[in-house]
């Protein structure tokens, strides 16, 4: 590493997001609580959100920058503000979701969090994840364990698919782009897994895994901001976090295999690998 | 002639109670259940059984107290029979889970329910489902709307599919012997669904129907004791429940898909038709 962050230095760095994350929870909560009972027309759905995402991220990233003015932020919103796509450098690194699982805070299911990542020299070294709904405060940095509200987590030691619960993202079934590519992993994954969950988070299904109530998660073709903080924590945890094909994880084309141990990740990709070779699917 | 509306209220004023201590009961379970990390996987089931027994015990020993002859119907009961499940007469009869989404009791994860019904002439007139792992207790009387924690609930508005967050079973790939009707299904309803979600908890999927956090839900391949609580507060919350084909639902062969409009559960009824006359997945 060019220049190692300091023990101190990164504490600092998880304290003063953990305090900003915090701030955000009342917010995040008045919001969820409005969610579709103020609103009856769609389209009001989503400027709701689009406020509340504003809001917080306004707050993560002034609070961020005025406490460390050399840190870039990369963010859904801010993302979607500038339509440039985001590079990451050895700059330390935020890396935002002010709202993940909006569909969640729209329709107040308990799965919708806010995600907030930090990577230096390109690795993850922090990672908060806020679910006020649920009361639940994941947080991690690295070297120094992962927690769940202050207790420590830790990853299940189930090695086999037969064992485990998993969770995949089915939603992404809608998209025709990649549909054909989720069902057939879907259906060899739920059909060896002892049960298959879907949360409509991928950041809380990071720390699922984490905490051990999921035990692997496959996901592809989502952004950096879904993934970064929930890798940290889960690696943190204990667990293995690559690629689909088993090499490196690459937050920024962050498609992973995600599990409790490296024996159940291999699992995965096996599968994964299996579903490519079906060639009898004729869906269209 | 139905029940009586004074018949229906002391029964409810009854069982009420009753639910909210099963509810305790389950609780207890679910959070000790995590603390048996190093159990092997068939111990796993003896402590959910264990539980699984405990609630219904509890239930049909104070139900059977009060109206000795009162029948019941449950997956416990019908374990004791032979495991084959008995008619449903006119007598009044308790259909009972005592703990829905076993593999989240034991992962810990939120979606776990004790769910009560009650017959009186083949008809169902009480359901009351208690999910204390997100402290919601729901009510519904015949006639009487539908309650969480005593405030209304509602349906959702949404009528067409591409707007819908929608729960599916997906475990039920795990079953070979139906794993091709649920994947092609599963495809088709996917496709068209703005959101599908997996939460292996078949009565928390129907409240969370009845409550509008979810759209729409359809299931196939379960047991009257999962469905009829449910049933009752979808139908008072103003949402309709029919057979996957659109006839009238049987509670003791509870094949459904509900949903918060007649509009959206419609177009989920063509989409399970097509599936149904497709070719499945090949292999396996």
């Amino acid at each position: 590493m060019s220049s190692a962050v300091s023990e101190s230095k990164l504490k600092e760095y998880y304290d003063v997001a953990l305090k900003l994350v915090l701030k955000c929870g009342p917010l995040m909560q008045e919001g969820y609580q409005k969610a579709k009972t103020e609103y009856k027309v769609k389209a009001d759905f989503y400027d709701l959100v689009t406020v509340y995402d504003k809001q917080i991220e306004d707050i993560l990233t002034e609070g961020l920058v005025a406490a460390f003015p050399e840190s870039l932020i990369i963010g859904e919103e801010e993302s979607a503000v500038s339509q440039r796509q985001a590079e990451l450098t050895d700059a330390p690194t935020w890396i935002i979701d002010p709202i993940d699982g909006t569909t969640n805070f729209i329709h107040r299911i308990p799965h919708c969090c806010i995600s907030v990542g930090l990577a230096i020299n390109k690795e993850l070294v922090v990672g908060i994840i806020y679910n006020p709904p649920a009361n639940e405060l994941f947080s991690a940095y690295k070297g120094h364990g992962a927690y769940l509200n202050g207790e420590p987590i830790h990853t299940s030691k189930v090695t086999t698919i037969k064992q485990a619960v998993i969770a995949y993202e089915i939603s992404l079934i809608h998209a025709a782009g990649v549909r054909d590519k989720n069902v057939k992993r879907l259906y060899k994954m739920a059909s060896n897994a002892t049960g298959t969950r879907c949360f409509g988070s991928a950041a809380l299904t990071l720390c699922y895994v984490a905490t051990g109530q999921c035990d692997a998660y496959h996901v592809e073709d989502l952004k950096p901001w879904d993934i970064a903080a929930g890798a940290i924590i889960l690696t943190e945890a204990g667990g293995t976090v690559c690629h689909t094909s088993g090499s490196k994880f690459d937050v920024m084309k962050p498609d992973c295999v995600c599990a409790a141990t490296p024996e159940l990740a291999k699992n995965v990709i096996s599968l994964i690998e299996e579903a490519g070779q079906i060639t009898e699917y004729t869906f269209k | 002639m139905a029940a009586s509306k004074s018949q229906i209220e002391e029964l409810y004023d009854f069982i009420y109670p009753l639910a909210v201590r099963a509810g305790e009961i389950l609780l207890e379970g679910y959070q000790n259940a995590g603390k048996a990390v190093a159990l092997k996987d068939g111990e796993f089931y003896n402590v959910v059984t264990a539980y699984d027994n405990q609630i219904e015990e509890f239930l049909v020993e104070k139900i059977l107290a009060r109206y000795p002859d009162h029948k019941f119907i449950g997956e416990e009961d019908t374990h004791k029979n032979d495991n084959v499940t008995k008619e449903l007469t006119d007598a009044p009869t308790w259909i009972i889970d005592p703990i829905d989404g076993t593999s989240n009791f034991i992962k810990q994860i939120p979606h776990v329910s004790v769910s009560i019904g009650l017959s009186i002439k083949k008809q169902i007139v009480l359901g009351v489902v208690n999910n204390p792992a997100q402290n919601k207790l729901y009510t519904a009387k015949l006639g009487q709307g539908a309650f969480c924690n005593g405030k209304p609930i509602q349906v959702s508005s949404c009528e067409h599919l591409n707007d819908a967050n929608v729960a599916y079973e997906v475990c039920l790939l795990h079953a070979p012997k139906i794993r091709n009707k649920h994947i092609k299904r599963i495809y088709h309803v996917g496709s068209n669904a703005r959101r599908l979600l997996a939460y292996s908890a078949v009565v928390d999927s129907l409240c969370m129907v009845a409550a509008g956090n979810l759209d729409a839900f359809h299931i196939e391949d379960m047991y009257p004791w999962d469905c009829a609580a449910g049933y009752l507060l979808i139908r008072e919350a103003g949402g309709v429940v029919t057979h996957p084909y659109g006839g009238p639902f049987d509670i003791m062969k509870p094949d459904l898909i509900c949903a918060g409009t007649e509009t959206l559960r419609a177009e989920i009824e063509h989409l399970i038709r097509k599936a149904d006359q497709e070719k499945h997945v090949g292999g396996e």
